[in-house]
């Protein structure tokens, strides 16, 4: 060691003589930081836990309903990181933005932290299990003696052991089945009712896109939040991947472009409820009989029923062009098998059953019930409940026929239309107890909080599917005074006049008397002991089998002629059609106070922390409104005043909200099945201006195609001539770390976006901070809508983080040498080093550093999940993407305990980890061998802002364009 | 475990680092909760410093032994009828370990967090303990004696690049430690 007295004075010295002297005359002990830390030693080690590894648990996500396989990695005891379990037949190792948040709900820091009860003064108060458990009991004894009808139980889809515990505890109580309520608001509860009206079961379709060569969607966000997104994103990145003609399409109709329209090869932008005369139209041209294609013999009756509708009169009331609705049928005709989907929330309307219909009538024609789109595979262990069943418990609790309602992770208040007057009905109920994880616009109504375990805390399982059997364990201990929920129904049963005959309180004998019959169906034999059993699939992560072959649906004769009419045409009333939509982000809104998912920019128009107003450029023009003036919604339901947004994507007579708290008051309350619906609305200037915080500069590219497509006559990206070279290019002796990006298979879907930022700490830093263009993240979507305003709308996605260039615009300009370029290709950023110049960001091209202006805040507890491997920057720092250096470390030091080398795809970023539709590929691009090198001689490869001539080692691939068919 | 943000820059990491030189020339060891003897324990009676310390080998921390591992030794080993001294210096751990309570003891080594150290790397490469803990064997009162800074990791660092070069390329490189 040298002794830094003996050297010359230089900078360093200079410093640290000078830091020294001017710290010790303040610092009494030994150090200007925390001088004293305490270590704790575990009084008895857990037998698996190794302090500083991971351990990793399968689990379940229960953030929708479609019930995806998880992998929680653990540190020392804690939850820090969720990913796909890469063995669960539905996520196969990816999971959603939604899923990936569910970790902030476990960590929220309003999470309740034991039973509340609410006092004589009306505010919730602390209280104990054995009393909270006894006030219910008696409040169920006493409603129990009423007779039937007086308990009801609300809860959220539980396709699993706490759905049979709550149906059973309702026997118990002498309820009737329909006393229990399932609330899920984005079930496409209209499909169901289709589905029972034509084919005699009410129950949806399991579908298989990755085999349909045509794809419609009516609406269905298949990417964002339909049925099961996660699954459909992969299906249809799979339906995409086949080269040429066999290439499927997909074909958005609807009047305003979602994230999966976006995807679209062809929107057909009809007008709000225009779905259904667009569904007609293809259905009456598919039965046409000059067109030679054989009409399903149980179609046939129907065919001059629909010959009779005018395919002009289908156009205009679709609101497009009529040859529109011809080619569409002649591309389905031709391309098969296809598959037509729908309704999404989005078509959903007074005749949204009907579509549903049509829809499924289409599928018939074109043969793919059975293909694409199989029925009997939907385990019906628990069924969503339709909007008329929730109505018809509102109007029993509004008039005073219910006296105790439990509600288990449903808020009828926070996520329905205020039309339904859910706060009323609740007033009206002398007790309701919810087993919330935090407040919400329900509990603020209730009189018991009965705190449930997150699911990260609790055993459990989830039937998806027939042959899908997706198991819940605890990954930690419980971070409160919190009892699962299933667990306080099994000790009320205990509690109640006649006491149920519950074998157990324990959540997990439940499941794993469940389990046996699961065992029974995976390995085709009862297992002798079950328990050993369970154990393997618990750390598998469930139970996993093929299913029996169904026998094929048919269409009930007769059932489809009350459904060929086209309805009256909607009055002329000078309003605009309301059309309402879920995102992939905020889903039905339920997550929607989580600040990951606040934080992250919506990625079709780059808002975030705010709701917004869809206008077209030339409404917003005739309404006299830009991005940012606030507008009035008015409908027959209510008024809300809303920021505008101006979006290119939208028909010019209709305006689009996305789902969330703030528009509940102007959403109709539906008459239907759907819990959603469009409806007409007055819209008008405030005549105030609200700073929205926007991530986008321009949605334009200006014609500079920073993003190009490729099409089958023009199959490469223009590249430009970069061989005479300025620089030397560095050397990399052992790898050289690049990443593959496929434009074609990304969805812009942002599950790479949160699950980065809860891998790599990144902060969140508010709407203040939005406003101010300092979100932190360290990937996002950029979006561009085309070349010019006014021009052809031309929307393309690009995935932007840093590009860990071999020529570095960033790294010559930093003073202090806190980023450099490594041996292996990376460009670090060594915070410690960094001085907050701000001068690497200036001249990075790509914009894909961020600073820190001010020191992040990690709530307690929500600090618990921060991931140890990566410093958690302060303020005056410098921050950008690794590559998930720790992840490339920590494959690399188990190889190396192995004695191996790394494999090819061992190490994966966290944004490629958990991508729905696999377009992020990361590999060593010095090996000419490894995927990340052979799809980087893809003829679709470009790079971003090429000609600058940074060296970039991300290449994309160039989304395909297909040609038109005749 | 407590997490510090890592310093506003480098001009404070290295004034921080001259501090902690300053420190430990000076320290003799904070007073413990109770007076445990690396020298009785590794010197005298030749413990292992993994069969304590039992994650040096595998996990980026070596880890403080668990109550139940003291318990191990100690259920048997609670006095010495011949020393009444051991008798007395043992009595605080026999009612800790009866009371199924843990020490806190006093962190005498770390490192800010913004470096991320690896005991497995090290023990794994042939680093002697001692090499960076001192003789430990020799200590009563367990103190911070190599300055644990930069400059001084990277001058073993640098020697193990120029007796070997090839393959050790990381062994100074920022990300090694810094992510």
């Amino acid at each position: 060691m040298s002794d830094p007295s003996q050297r010359p004075v230089g900078r360093r010295t200079f410093l640290q003589v000078a830091g020294a002297a001017g710290a010790a005359s303040v610092a009494a002990g030994c150090s200007p930081r925390a001088a004293v830390q305490k270590l704790v030693p575990w009084i008895v080690p857990p037998d698996d836990v190794v302090p500083g590894q991971p351990l990793f648990y399968r689990t379940l996500c229960r953030e929708c309903a479609a019930g995806c396989g998880v992998t929680a990695r653990t540190r020392e005891g804690r939850a820090v990181k969720l990913e796909g379990n890469p063995e669960d037949p539905i996520g196969r190792g990816a999971l959603c933005a939604r899923g990936q948040a569910a970790l902030q709900a476990l960590y929220h820091p309003e999470r309740f932290k034991g039973p509340l009860r609410r006092g004589a003064g009306g505010a919730l108060a602390p209280t104990s299990w054995d009393e909270a458990e006894d006030a219910l009991a008696q409040a169920l004894a006493a409603a129990q003696a009423k007779g039937p009808g007086r308990i009801r139980l609300l809860t959220r889809l539980e396709p699993g052991a706490t759905g049979a515990v709550q149906r059973a505890f309702m026997k118990a109580v002498g309820a009737r089945p329909e006393d229990r309520v399932v609330l899920e608001p984005l079930d496409p509860a209209p499909l169901r009712r289709a589905s029972e009206a034509l084919f005699g079961r009410a129950e949806l379709p399991v579908l298989d896109l990755s085999a349909a060569r045509s794809i419609v969607s009516f609406g269905a966000d298949l990417v964002e939040t339909w049925l099961s997104p996660v699954e459909l994103a992969r299906q249809l990145a799979a339906a995409r991947g086949r080269l040429g003609a066999e290439r499927a399409r997909l074909t958005w109709v609807g009047p305003r472009l979602a994230l999966t329209g976006v995807s679209a090869d062809r929107w057909i932008r009809c007008r709000s409820g225009g779905e259904l005369a667009v569904a007609l139209g293809i259905l009456r041209a598919l039965v046409e009989p000059a067109r030679g294609v054989p009409v399903p013999e149980e179609l046939r009756a129907v065919v001059p029923r629909l010959q009779r509708l005018a395919p002009e009169e289908l156009a205009a009331r679709a609101g497009v062009p009529s040859g529109e609705l011809e080619r569409l049928a002649r591309e389905l005709a031709r391309r098969r098998p296809s598959a037509l989907l729908g309704p999404g929330a989005q078509a959903q309307g007074p005749e949204a059953t009907q579509l549903a219909a049509v829809v499924l009538l289409a599928n018939v024609a074109l043969g793919n019930v059975g293909r694409t789109l199989r029925y009997g595979l939907d385990a019906r262990e628990d069924v969503p409940s339709s909007a008329a069943d929730l109505r018809a418990l509102l109007g029993a609790m509004s008039a005073g026929e219910v006296d105790v309602l439990l509600v288990q992770h449903a808020d009828p208040v926070g996520t329905l239309p205020t039309a339904l007057h859910a706060a009323d009905a609740l007033a009206k109920v002398p007790l309701v107890a919810s087993f919330a994880l935090r407040p919400d616009a329900t509990t603020a109504r209730a009189h018991l909080v009965l705190p449930d375990h997150h699911t990260l805390e609790s055993f459990g399982d989830a039937v998806a599917r027939d042959g899908v059997v997706n198991l819940a364990q605890p990954v930690m201990t419980p971070l409160a005074d919190t009892r699962q929920a299933m667990q306080v129904l099994l000790e009320l049963g205990g509690k109640l006049p006649v006491p149920a005959s519950f074998p157990s309180t324990d959540p997990y004998d439940v499941v794993l008397a469940r389990a046996a019959e699961h065992a029974t169906r995976a390995t085709g034999a009862p297992p002798a002991d079950v328990a050993p059993v369970h154990r393997e699939a618990l750390q598998r992560g469930g139970y996993w089998w093929d299913p029996e072959p169904r026998p094929p649906v048919r269409l009930r004769p007769g059932a489809a002629e009350p459904f060929l009419a086209l309805p009256p045409p909607p009055a002329a009333d000078g309003a605009l059609d309301l059309v309402v939509f879920p995102t992939a982000l905020r889903g039905d809104g339920r997550g929607a106070d989580l600040p990951w998912l606040r934080d992250v920019p919506d990625a079709l128009s780059s808002v975030s922390w705010s709701p917004w107003l869809e206008v077209s450029p030339a409404t917003a023009a005739r309404l006299g409104v830009g991005t940012g003036d606030l507008v009035s919604i008015e409908t027959a339901a209510g008024r809300a005043e809303v920021p505008a947004y101006v979006f290119a994507g939208i028909r010019d007579d209709a305006v689009a909200l996305p789902l969330g708290a703030e528009v509940l008051s102007v959403l109709p309350a539906s008459a239907g099945a759907a819990f959603y619906w469009a409806a007409r609305a007055t819209v008008a200037r405030a005549g105030r201006r609200t700073r929205l915080p926007l991530l986008e500069g321009s949605p334009y590219q200006h014609a500079r195609e920073l993003v190009p497509v490729v099409t089958a006559a023009a199959p490469s990206p223009r590249r430009p001539d970069l061989s005479a070279r300025m620089y030397r290019e560095p050397d990399h002796p052992e790898h050289r770390w690049a990443m593959v990006i496929d434009l074609d298979r990304c969805t812009g879907c942002q599950a790479c976006v949160v699950a980065c930022t809860a891998e790599n700490n990144v902060p969140v830093m508010g709407a203040d901070a939005a406003r101010e263009g300092r979100y932190m993240g360290w990937i996002r979507v950029e979006r561009y809508l085309g070349d010019e305003p006014g021009g052809e709308l031309d929307v393309r996605l690009l995935l932007m983080l840093c590009q860990h260039c071999t020529n570095a615009p960033c790294e010559p300009v930093c003073p202090v040498y806190a980023t450099y370029h490594t041996p292996e290709g990376l460009n670090a950023q060594i915070y410690n080093r960094c001085v907050g110049t701000r001068y690497c960001s200036n001249n990075c091209p790509y914009k894909v550093r961020t600073f820190n202006w001010r020191d992040a805040r990690f709530e307690r507890p929500l600090d618990l999940q921060l991931n140890p491997d990566v410093t958690v920057r302060s303020r005056g720092v410098m921050e950008k993407c690794t590559f998930c250096i720790q992840r490339i470390r920590y494959a690399e030091n188990l190889a190396r305990d192995e004695g191996r080398h790394v494999a090819d795809g061992e190490i994966q970023p966290a944004c490629a980890q958990t991508c729905p539709a696999q377009a992020i590929t990361f590999g060593d691009a010095k090996d000419p061998a490894s995927r990340v090198s052979r799809l980087a001689r893809d003829g679709r490869a470009f790079r971003a802002l090429e000609a600058v001539n940074a060296g970039p080692a991300i290449t994309y691939l160039a989304r395909v364009r297909p040609e038109a068919e005749p | 475990m407590r997490r510090v943000r890592s310093p506003h820059s480098g001009a404070l990491a290295a004034a921080g680092g001259a501090l902690a030189l300053l420190c430990a020339a000076a320290a003799s060891g904070p007073r413990q909760p109770i007076a445990f003897s690396h020298r009785i324990h590794a010197g005298e009676l030749g413990i292992g410093c993994t069969s304590c310390h039992v994650y040096a080998e595998r996990a980026p921390v070596a880890g403080i032994p668990s109550m139940a591992r003291c318990q191990g030794c100690h259920k048997f080993v609670k006095e010495d009828p011949e020393h009444p001294q051991v008798t007395a210096e043992l009595k605080p751990l026999v009612e800790i370990l009866a009371n199924g309570t843990a020490i806190e003891w006093i962190r005498v080594y770390r490192v800010p967090d913004h470096v991320h150290f690896t005991h497995e790397r090290h023990v794994l490469a042939g680093v002697r303990c001692q090499e960076c803990h001192g003789e430990v064997e020799k200590m009563d009162v367990l103190s911070q004696v190599t300055p644990l800074t930069m400059g001084w990791c990277l001058g073993c660092h640098h020697e193990k690049q120029r007796e070997k070069p090839e393959g050790r390329a990381r062994l100074t490189e920022c990300v090694t430690c810094h992510k």
